[in-house]
């Protein structure tokens, strides 16, 4: 495998799960606890939908496909994300935690992100991280809120951590010849990322009042996911498909 | 505080460095953090804000011209000139004022022992022969305000969202664009 | 010093005659109060209500553009009710009642909302239609004498001027789209047609609040007056683009006023009264959401006074 095939399964990867969580969190919008977070999470839906699209760009300008031809006409094989953000939206606690994983996530990977020696790379990080950092105080809020607001509130909370945590591992799995964009300086180590992850969530989900679970790697990766994926693009490329010919 | 029944804080925003804070209206937040929170999303989801102070009504002393023009005043300043003045923000609406998105604007500070203090000085301070309509009188310690580093992560992201601008449908340029391809044809 | 009830009346009615808005705290008669507690309540929840029918296509939208664009005008909705629930409460109303009533079954909500939509080409047709329909008592309304009102509608009508433009910009589309999109957009139309023309109201002879609505200024035109403004507006451009309407008697006056045939005003009444196709559903919807939400809604509650104590202790 060379850089370029290498860079597109990398881009795959973080375009893919923004799009797929976005997905999720665009499905509490009109079901949301209260009238203002429909309204605050389906503005981090909406950024990450922007976020999915800035990555696809960089693939398109690499392989020619447009964005949404990647978005609606790839099957759950061809998919990247990893399998933490196809996950059912499950109760508020459930979606609150994945967010702030994965925020936590982005906020470590982003500022080095910026310094890709992959200038699109750089550029299209620089954009979203002033957005992240917005997402990372919301469900930071909603986090404390949660692990220290009632016994039913933390408990879901620590129920919703100890069934994602797994999941969320695998968010620094490398995916294959990553190690060669590395090399290039285009994307950051994964496994410093964890370890300043790490350092990042540990003491946060302490002050919450949540236990970290044990350190294991949920079943599945990057290349196989759980059926919960092909049953959320089925519905997310139902339109789109009913006519490839058409102009929407 | 009932499950559906949050306090009510009043917004107020600041469109561009330089300008004043406006009441927008009011948002529904159990605290002053999620206030703020909540104050960003649903006023500043398109690309006009600076700057954002959230206020718990609670903490509001309003008067309206009726009321100013009825009320009177006890001589003695309302016996509150033994505390020790704090100070006070004062907004005001002007009585014919033809703007039609902003309530009370921010007017200014003054430091007074109890809010009705903070009134009549300021009706002194900021008279410049306007009839008012509604004043309102806050201690500034009961201001939240966005922390001015974060304006980047706070504000600048509406700017990205186009497609929330009329401007971004070409929906006039389309139609004559098909005028065009029905008289070819 | 204290003026009669009258008095206060008269000179209410006069600051209305000069321009001035109402704002809280001002003398209002308990019928103005009533009135705007009504209709901005009522507003409030069919923006709620509204976020349903479109919100449920956020995740089948057919590109990634016209994701996006759903997603910030459901959001939109979900602001809006916002502007409005509050709105309503400097009149003295609860958000606490205001959404127990709607929950119950008890409070109002537009009937428009309470049918399906059952294509994508649905979300095109209540674009230009059902929000085309709401923006033209939106623009009325942003006129209004209640401050506290007529500043919501202003804010609301600059926000809804998008909703409608890409409601419009697929229907020129698809006019020229493949047949899939002609047939899709074409039978959307039908559908959406008659609801939209009756969400504006019963016609004048049987809207007995109008007239008080009218000299305290909350309303500036009639129901009549503003359903002609849509159907001037809508017809002809739909017509223009190849479409059809499902109105037989639909026809263009020698005044060039576009005139629609007999509404069946029985079926408004019966979608009115809780029997419309999806009220149960939406209803349902809304139940569920506030009955999941109840446990992280007292979380929150909780947090907040924990707070509170330990500020007070420290």
């Amino acid at each position: 495998m060379d850089h370029r095939s290498a860079l597109i399964v990398k881009l795959l990867a973080m375009a893919d799960d923004e799009l797929v969580l976005a997905h999720r969190n665009s499905e509490w919008t009109g079901h949301a606890p209260i009238l203002e977070e429909d309204i605050a999470f389906a503005n981090i839906a909406q950024d990450e939908l922007g976020h999915a699209a800035l990555w696809y760009e960089i693939v398109s300008a690499l392989t020619g496909d447009n964005p949404d031809k990647l978005v609606f006409f790839r099957e759950a094989a061809a998919y990247r994300n990893a399998p933490l953000v196809e996950l059912p939206k499950g109760d508020w606690a459930f979606s609150m935690v994945r967010q702030y994983l994965f925020d936590a996530y982005e906020m470590v990977a982003l500022p080095q992100l910026m310094n890709s020696t992959y200038k699109p790379v750089g550029d299209a990080a620089a954009k979203i991280r002033s957005e992240e950092l917005y997402h990372l105080r919301h469900t930071m809020a909603w986090l404390k809120r949660l692990g220290l607001g009632t016994e039913e509130s933390r408990s879901r909370s620590q129920q919703a951590l100890n069934d994602l945590w797994p999941y969320a591992l695998q968010l620094f799995v490398p995916v294959s010849d990553e190690h060669l964009l590395v090399e290039a300086g285009y994307m950051p180590d994964a496994a410093a990322l964890q370890t300043e992850w790490l350092a990042l969530v540990q003491p946060f989900l302490q002050e919450c009042s949540l236990a970290l679970p044990p350190h294991e790697l949920a079943p599945g990766d990057r290349f196989h996911h759980t059926s919960y994926l092909a049953e959320l693009l089925q519905e997310m490329q139902s339109v789109a498909r009913l006519d490839p010919a058409a102009i929407w | 505080m009932s499950d559906t029944q949050w306090p009510r804080f009043e917004v107020f925003q600041q469109d561009k460095p330089g300008q004043l804070h406006y009441n927008a209206g009011s948002v529904h937040a159990p605290d002053a953090e999620m206030a703020l929170l909540n104050a960003r999303d649903v006023f500043a989801r398109r690309p006009r804000c600076h700057s954002m102070w959230v206020v718990p009504v609670s903490a509001i002393s309003a008067w309206t011209y009726q009321e100013l023009v009825e009320r009177v005043w006890a001589a003695d300043g309302s016996g509150a000139a033994a505390a020790s003045p704090q100070p006070y923000a004062i907004f005001r609406k002007e009585l014919n004022s033809r703007n039609t998105l902003e309530h009370v604007i921010y007017t200014g500070e003054v430091a007074a022992a109890s809010p009705e203090d903070a009134l009549q000085q300021a009706r002194t301070a900021f008279d410049d022969g306007v009839p008012v309509a509604v004043w309102w009188v806050v201690p500034t310690w009961a201001i939240t305000r966005s922390d001015p580093e974060e304006v980047g992560s706070f504000y600048e992201p509406a700017l990205s969202k186009q497609y929330r601008q009329p401007n971004h449908y070409h929906t006039r340029a389309a139609l004559e664009h098909f005028r065009q391809t029905v008289k070819e044809a | 010093m204290s003026q009669t009830d009258e008095e206060k009346l008269a000179e209410f009615e006069a600051r209305i005659a000069r321009g001035e808005k109402i704002e809280p705290g001002d003398w209002m008669p308990d019928e103005y109060r009533r009135q705007l507690i009504r209709m901005i309540s009522q507003h409030a929840h069919s923006e709620v209500v509204g976020m349903l029918p479109e919100g449920a296509w956020i995740t089948r939208a057919p590109n990634l553009r016209r994701k996006m664009v759903l997603l910030a005008k459901v959001q939109d909705e979900a602001g809006h009710g916002q502007y409005l629930y509050h709105a309503a409460e400097t009149l003295g109303a609860t958000r606490e009642q205001m959404l127990a009533d709607l929950l119950s079954g008890k409070a109002k909500y537009s009937s428009v909302f309470n049918y399906p939509t059952l294509t994508w080409a649905d979300n095109a047709a209540i674009g230009l239609l059902v929000d085309g329909a709401a923006i033209k008592n939106q623009t009325m309304l942003a006129h209004c004498s209640y401050g506290p009102y007529s500043r919501a509608m202003v804010r609301i009508c600059i926000e809804e001027g998008f909703h409608k433009k890409q409601g419009l910009e697929m229907i020129i589309r698809y006019a020229q789209g493949t047949p899939v999109q002609r047939e899709m957009m074409q039978d959307a139309i039908n559908r959406w047609w008659w609801p939209s023309v009756k969400m504006i109201g019963p016609h004048d002879s049987d809207s007995p609040n109008t007239p008080v609505l009218k000299r305290w200024g909350v309303k500036t035109k009639t129901n009549d007056e503003v359903r002609q403004e849509f159907i001037n507006e809508m017809a002809p451009i739909l017509l223009e683009l190849g479409y059809t309407l499902p109105d037989p008697g639909l026809h263009q006056d020698e005044n060039g006023d576009w005139r629609h045939g007999p509404i069946d005003w029985d079926e408004f009444w019966q979608v009115v009264r809780g029997n419309g196709p999806c009220n149960k559903e939406r209803l349902a919807a809304r139940q569920k959401a506030h009955e999941d939400g109840l446990w992280v809604r007292e979380a929150v509650a909780a947090y907040a006074e924990k707070r509170q104590s330990v500020m007070a202790e420290g």
